[in-house]
């Protein structure tokens, strides 16, 4: 299926969750969030949260601004 | 120097100089700038993921041993800066955030409407908000009476360096603020830093004006000292204004020739 993740098409298998595709973008440290069709996806949900085709996905981190 | 704590919303930070990350040319010579700044805060933006950009803002600010504070720079509308913020307390595990909803791209003045519409929204939500503002005490007084931990006007528009154009209105500002008052955006050099704490300001909180000097740590030690020194002059109170001369010698006791 696909996903339009910050923005881009990005083809994943379907019943990816987005732990999985967090996993697969960046390292599970500390400093990211996502949001998913424009709401705010807590981290203890990613396990569970199950994406379908067609969600936009955003993945945020915090870098160098005033 | 007697004790002169600053907090804002019940928490001590160790330096009245807040820094912006925005606008160095490398995390290194931000890390140098940050250290010679003695600031105890920074803020961060929160930007889209990206895996080619070597080395982390956060663990940089984690080895300065600061808090990070995040902005919802970019942000247009209440709606936007709302989730921003969702995200970044996500992201970073803290309620506090430097909000900022700007109108246009030539200005980056801050839409009133949406910014009181998306403080009174985070409020609801837990957040401490310190709204970026703009010089205006009606809309300062809103904002606090919304609940806002601190008001933070701007002196000048982000990035120009024009210091503080309208000195009235902050000092209107200050004389009505119940919670702290950031002179946020605007700072060219340390004397528009040391001005801004002289008008009575809580803090300082600034970015461009050190990170693209040609030597930003020299410009952040710099900063340090201008907000201390206005600090102190603030607190030591400044004499009047006079328009006619007032000798400082005594006039007793001079020789008749």
């Amino acid at each position: 299926m696909t996903l339009t993740v910050n923005g881009k098409a990005m083809q994943v298998p379907a019943g990816t969750t987005l732990h999985q595709l967090m996993v697969g973008i960046v390292a599970m440290g500390h400093g990211t969030a996502a949001a998913v069709d424009g709401i705010v996806a807590p981290r203890s949900r990613w396990e569970n949260l199950e994406l379908h085709a067609g969600q936009h996905v955003e993945i945020l981190t915090a870098t160098q601004g005033g | 120097m007697a004790d002169d704590t600053f907090m804002i919303a019940g928490e001590e930070l160790g330096s009245r100089l807040i820094l912006g990350t925005g606008g160095a040319p490398s995390l290194a010579v931000m890390e140098t700038a940050i250290n010679a700044s003695g600031t105890a805060m920074c803020t961060v933006s929160m930007r889209r993921v990206d895996t080619t950009t070597p080395g982390s803002v956060l663990d940089m600010l984690a080895r300065c041993g600061v808090r990070v504070l995040p902005n919802t720079a970019g942000c247009r509308t209440a709606h936007e800066a709302v989730l921003t913020a969702q995200l970044a307390r996500e992201a970073l595990g803290t309620d506090w955030v430097k909000l900022e909803v700007v109108a246009d791209d030539h200005t980056l003045l801050p839409d009133p409407v949406e910014l009181l519409d998306a403080a009174e929204r985070l409020i609801a939500d837990g957040f401490t908000v310190l709204p970026y503002t703009n010089d205006d005490p009606v809309l300062a007084r809103r904002l606090q009476q919304v609940g806002c931990a601190a008001v933070m006007p701007l002196g000048a528009p982000i990035g120009t360096g024009l210091g503080i154009r309208n000195t009235h209105n902050i000092e209107l500002i200050v004389a009505e603020a119940e919670v702290p008052v950031v002179l946020d955006a605007g700072i060219g050099t340390a004397s528009d830093a040391a001005l801004a704490m002289e008008l009575g300001c809580d803090a300082v909180l600034l970015a461009s004006a050190v990170t693209r000097a040609q030597d930003p740590a020299l410009m952040a030690a710099a900063m340090a000292a201008g907000v201390a020194a206005g600090r102190f002059a603030s607190r030591a109170g400044r004499i009047p204004r006079r328009h006619h001369a007032r000798a400082s010698s005594p006039t007793h006791g001079t020789a008749v020739f």
